[in-house]
């Protein structure tokens, strides 16, 4: 018979009354291969492209709270938002990234420190899973992987993994709160400090208090229900609720434990509730997942996996699960920032269901049960080959990505570099106000500390009339000009790849003092200042030309003389 | 158990929903393609024939076109002809809509054992996702065919044996074939209920009646094979399906035709089908019955169609919710369980969740929606352009108007085009979205593309997609055709290109604020851009003085910096 063997015997999905029983030191070597597997998994995603917008602004920070010693206040890095007040919500993260840059050696550390930040949630998501007796190991291992797969796009140095490995804490903590119905004093004491470090690392905890309402809710509700017809598992569910209700008050109490108290809240109902980003290119992971695409078809993969073991599953649901699942799906949906969310949440509610999805599965198709009893016999023997494939394939591709480099891994050829050495060397007066492109601000908000930036990707600081003007400004309307005439920039940096760079291209009013590449269309970026043509500019334009041969190209001069 | 309903309430429920349908399919609503269809089912009746190659365009003039909905363009020909215009092709539609939102409703009725008024509610829920669907294109007619398909094979499992009665869906599969290729998807989803039922019927433990089950997968397999066999009787062939799926393998289409895109939520249509989708999965999730097979694939398959695509939703709406209704209600009756027996605790079948609910509640919940459809619907229709333009004309033809917004199209251009603005020899480059009414309204200048995207796959359609971009090298895109003059709009991006290019000139604008969006209203602001190599400085005099707006003070000032207006 299926089900309560499971829970003894590990790894058995599919067993029937021939079954055969592994040995504990077989299942034991399996955990420890699919747990090795899962790790250079983290360190493979980790190991791929990905750009680091934030990650300048959040040094530059960093240094500056280790300096000053205190957390700032207001916006210093612009010139549209000077004096604006900031709630840096994050503040925790950027110290430890400044520090590991200081004193880890500057990139590498910074990579090292994300890497084992990303190991750390998907070892803590197995674990916790491995941790419930009735999910086999192999269900544990593809659920932890799925979940690392939504989390992919965003295992990149950012205070979001930090969330990410508070949210399975947390999870862990409370479902062990669940189970026992009853709170256990070290418990308790570890979840407060987690949502205190919480809260200073990074502005999402309450996603986990949002959780643990659901849990409230759904407790609450089979309490009520079964008061009528058991009051033993009444009394269990009506505990467990308060006992949810007490972590979410005690979470959201410890979470104002930061230097700016209440406005935590602030900052983060102010960034879910902008109805402006979503609608935006520039901060894709605020749209909507989109379904042609391979993380829009990974998300939609775990979608319908949970959708399937809800549905076939024998285990009772729990109100709260559901209700907990649902919520984190319609939020993944909405925002894909909030896939590894449900990856890592939704792995951990659903796990549970899981075996018995699966065990249902094979009792009711007949060749299913004939291939469960064929795949049973050698079972541990196909889920160590098959862990030990896709950890070589995860060997070779961190290998590939190591002689590659960070310049890959953080995509440094994105980056201006080039461009802000050059404005360096020639000395541009800071005076001239600098109009930017918003994902490289951060970059120059480190590079260039003496030049305020227009923008930068903490967005939150520039919500309002900068924000709109530069989203106008993306439609490329044909009056852009009047747009400008507020701010009256005189030095520009963007790319070639900014629908904006056109604009200025084509401006008589605007001279294109320096290009870094040809002017071309493909994913390479060239990188291109121009400076408002003026009296007073006028030899500032003549020595930057002189000292940049590209700009005198001829595919520069033909696009120019030809508009 | 069904208990029998109360006639008269069903009937009020089946008006109340039906007049939503109509109040809803009045919205603005345009289809960019209707235009193109009305001209092809004009000369489909003249030459008697269905047209093989594309001879629409200049750019791919000569070259195959399937035009799968061929028998639907000369539908609405003879209706618009027939019907004074778009207000009869507006009647039409709302008919169409409203049978099929009837059949819809019934099952849903007859799968909730009568509990009409949460049936009533389900299918208001329904609606909404599906109006996004409310054009006047063939799409129309592919979803009341699947509607009635779902409707047959669902009723193959509730009663007796009307397995006979299903090959009566031969017929309408050879009708449905030459009315639109989602003809297609109807056989598919035969095949996959009939396969469902075979994996139930052969290999399922604990299916009850495995014989029937049996039975049932073998029949529908077999109509399945009669079905498609019979979607081959059209003017194309197997020449149809090869299009189909040309269509939907083609990445780039997918990726920029905005209705082959994915639906985000952060509107309303996207929350309006997310409600519906979560319903849907609750039912199979706590469903009191096991799913069978068939129906669980069923709802996985649509529901990744239309999260995959815009377009998929109305089928996702009406299949996938008649699908999984059966499922929704028995969980709601194992919640809720109503009785006939008045001594009884459980709820009475006279309340709201019964069979036969008190008739105040009926009339309320009828009346209630309906208002606020009709409310809304006028909201929509009185800040339209089209609306507020006209003011004398009958209401009838001032909202079939407004629904398919002729003003979203370039009609002021097109009569200054008409009246000799540019020799007819002259080339035209225009955009995707308007190339379906210069098809119609401006037949004596090919267009360079329009919505029939599968007649412009590869370069045609790549090399357009391009220019949207805005590449530093769209010159030499633009070489590649050569075109004498362009017709676009301010909100296409395309429109700054040939704006800042030196070798165009800009002689026509509906208004001179280019940055107005009143597009949104459901206007467009047409240009017009010359090759300035193709006419002289003179000869651009002249057809810049038969649009002040180009030539007025105010323009010129503050559009200086770009070289078409010099």
């Amino acid at each position: 018979m299926i089900g309560p063997h499971l829970a003894k015997s590990g790894i058995h999905v599919i067993q029937s009354s021939g079954m055969v029983k592994t040995g504990k030191s077989t299942v034991g070597s399996s955990k420890v291969v699919m747990g090795v597997c899962l790790f250079l998994y983290a360190l493979w995603i980790c190991a791929q492209p990905h750009t680091v917008p934030d990650l300048w602004w959040q040094l530059r920070i960093g240094d500056g709270i280790r300096e000053a010693h205190r957390i700032p206040r207001h916006d210093v890095f612009s010139w549209s938002c000077y004096g604006h007040p900031l709630v840096l919500h994050e503040w925790g993260s950027c110290l430890i990234f400044a520090e590991c840059y200081r004193h880890l050696g500057k990139l590498s550390g910074i990579w090292m420190l994300g890497a084992a930040v990303a190991g750390l949630i998907l070892e803590g998501l197995y674990l916790l899973l491995l941790k419930n007796k009735t999910t086999p190991p192999v269900i544990a291992f593809f659920l932890a992987l799925m979940a690392g797969r939504l989390c992919a796009e965003f295992f990149t140095p950012r205070p979001h993994l930090f969330t990410f490995l508070c949210l399975i804490a947390s999870l862990g903590i409370l479902n062990s709160f669940r189970v026992n119905s009853k709170v256990s004093p070290f418990g308790f004491l570890g979840l407060i400090l987690i949502q205190i470090l919480w809260a200073n690392l990074h502005a999402a905890a309450p996603v986990f208090v949002a959780i643990c309402l659901c849990f409230a809710v759904g407790d609450g509700l089979h309490g009520l229900i079964e008061a009528g017809k058991n009051k033993e598992l009444s009394r269990v569910y009506l505990k467990n609720c308060i006992i949810e209700l007490f972590c979410a008050v005690a979470s959201l109490a410890a979470m104002m434990v930061n230097p700016y108290g209440l406005g935590i809240y602030r900052i983060f109902l102010d960034t879910v509730s902008n109805k402006v980003l979503p609608t935006t290119s520039m901060a894709a992971e605020w749209q909507s997942a989109d379904f042609h695409d391979s993380y829009g078809r990974a998300l939609e993969a775990f979608v319908f996996l949970i959708g399937f073991i809800l549905t076939a599953t024998r285990k009772k649901h729990n109100i709260g699960d559901v209700l907990a699942l649902g919520l984190l799906i319609l939020s993944a949906f909405y925002a894909v920032r909030n896939g590894p969310i449900l990856g890592l949440a939704g792995s951990l509610i659903a796990a549970p269901y899981a075996a018995g999805a699966f065990a249902r599965l094979s009792e009711r198709y007949l060749p299913l049960e004939a291939l469960g009893k064929l795949l049973s016999k050698r079972q541990t023997l196909y889920t160590q080959a098959i862990a030990l494939s896709v950890s070589l394939v995860f060997l070779v591709g961190l290998f590939q990505a190591w002689n590659a480099g960070l310049d890959r891994a953080f995509m440094l050829q994105s980056v201006p570099e080039s461009a802000c050495a050059f404005i360096k060397k020639e000395k541009i007066p800071t005076s001239l106000k600098l109009y930017n492109e918003y994902n490289t601000g951060s970059y120059l908000i480190w590079r260039l500390p003496n030049y305020p930036v227009f923008i930068s990707t903490e967005a939150f600081v520039y919500f309002g009339p900068v924000f709109n003007t530069y989203l106008q400004m993306n439609q490329i309307p044909f009056d852009w000009r009047s747009l400008m005439v507020r701010y009256n920039p005189q030095m520009v940096l963007m790319g070639t790849d900014d629908i904006q760079a056109h604009l200025f291209l084509e401006a008589p009013d605007w001279a294109l003092v320096y290009a870094d590449g040809p002017l071309s269309d493909t994913d390479q970026s060239t990188n291109l200042i121009f400076i408002k043509r003026s009296a007073g500019t006028k030899d500032l334009i003549s020595r930057c030309r002189a000292d940049c041969p590209e700009v005198g190209s001829t595919d520069f001069k033909e696009y120019l003389s030809a508009r | 158990m069904d208990t029998k309903p109360n006639r008269l309430s069903l009937g009020i429920l089946m008006l109340g929903i039906v007049l939503v349908v109509v109040a809803l399919s009045c919205s603005p609503n345009p289809s960019t393609d209707l235009y193109w269809q009305l001209r092809t089912g004009r000369e489909i009746l003249q030459r008697h024939a269905a047209p093989h190659v594309d001879t629409y365009s200049w750019t791919r003039h000569g070259s195959p076109w399937i035009a799968h909905e061929w028998l639907a363009c000369v539908v609405f020909w003879l209706v618009y002809k027939a019907g004074h215009g778009f207000a009869g092709l507006l009647v039409f539609k709302a008919i169409l809509l409203a049978i099929t939102v009837a059949i819809f409703h019934f099952s849903i009725t007859r799968s909730s054992g009568y509990k009409l008024v949460p049936a009533y509610l389900l299918t208001l829920c329904a609606s909404y996702p599906l109006s996004i669907g409310f054009q006047a294109r063939p799409q129309i007619f592919t979803y009341l065919f699947v509607t009635i398909t779902a409707f047959a094979v669902l009723s193959l499992r509730n009663a007796g044996d009307t397995r006979k009665r299903l090959w009566g869906l031969v017929p309408l599969y050879i009708l449905w074939a030459n009315l639109h290729s989602g003809v297609y998807l109807g056989v598919f989803l035969l095949f996959v209920w009939s396969v469902g039922d075979l994996i139930d019927g052969y290999f399922g433990r604990n299916t009850v009646s495995r014989e029937e089950v049996k039975k049932q997968g073998v029949t529908l397999l077999c109509i399945t094979a009669a079905c498609f066999l019979g979607t081959l009787i059209n003017p194309y062939g197997v020449l149809e399906i090869a299009n189909l799926l040309q269509t939907v393998l083609n990445q780039n289409a997918m990726n920029a035709v905005s209705e082959w895109t994915s639906p985000t939520l952060h509107g309303a249509g996207g929350i309006n089908f997310a409600v519906i989708a979560g319903f849907c999965v609750i039912g199979m999730i706590y469903a009191r019955n096991r799913a069978r097979t068939a129906d669980f694939i069923i709802v996985a398959v649509l529901l990744h169609f239309a999260l995959y695509s815009l377009r998929n939703i109305p089928v996702f709406a009406l299949v996938g919710v008649m699908t999984a209704a059966p499922y929704l209600f028995s969980w709601m009756t194992d919640l809720l369980p109503v009785s006939t027996d008045s001594d009884s605790q459980s709820i009475s079948h006279r309340s709201i969740l019964g069979s036969n609910p008190r008739m105040a509640i009926v009339f309320i919940g009828a009346s209630g929606f309906l208002c606020i459809s009709i409310m809304s619907t006028s909201v929509n229709l009185m800040t339209n352009l089209d609306w507020l333009a006209r003011s004398t004309e009958p209401v009838l033809q001032r909202v079939s108007e407004t629904n398919v917004q002729i003003s979203s199209n370039p009609v002021q251009a097109v009569a200054s085009l008409n009246s000799g603005l540019v020799p007819d020899s002259w080339k035209m480059y225009n955009g995707y979205g308007s190339g379906g009414f210069l098809i119609w309204a401006l037949p004596g200048h090919p267009v360079s593309i329009d919505g029939r995207a599968d007649v412009y796959f590869g370069e045609a359609l790549d090399d357009y997609l391009t220019l949207n971009q805005w590449p530093y090298n769209w010159k030499q895109i633009v070489a590649k055709q050569n075109p004498d003059f362009v017709l676009t709009a301010p909100n296409q991006r395309q429109a700054r290109l040939y704006m800042s290019s030196a070798d165009w000139a800009l002689v026509y604008v509906d208004t001179p604020d280019l940055d107005n969006p009143f597009w949104t209203m459901g206007g467009y602001n047409a240009m017009i851009f010359v090759r300035r190599s193709d006419v002289s400085k003179a000869k651009l005099a002249v057809m810049r003085q038969r649009c002040p707006a180009v030539l007025s003070k105010d323009f010129l000032t503050v559009y200086k910096w770009y070289p078409a207006v010099r």
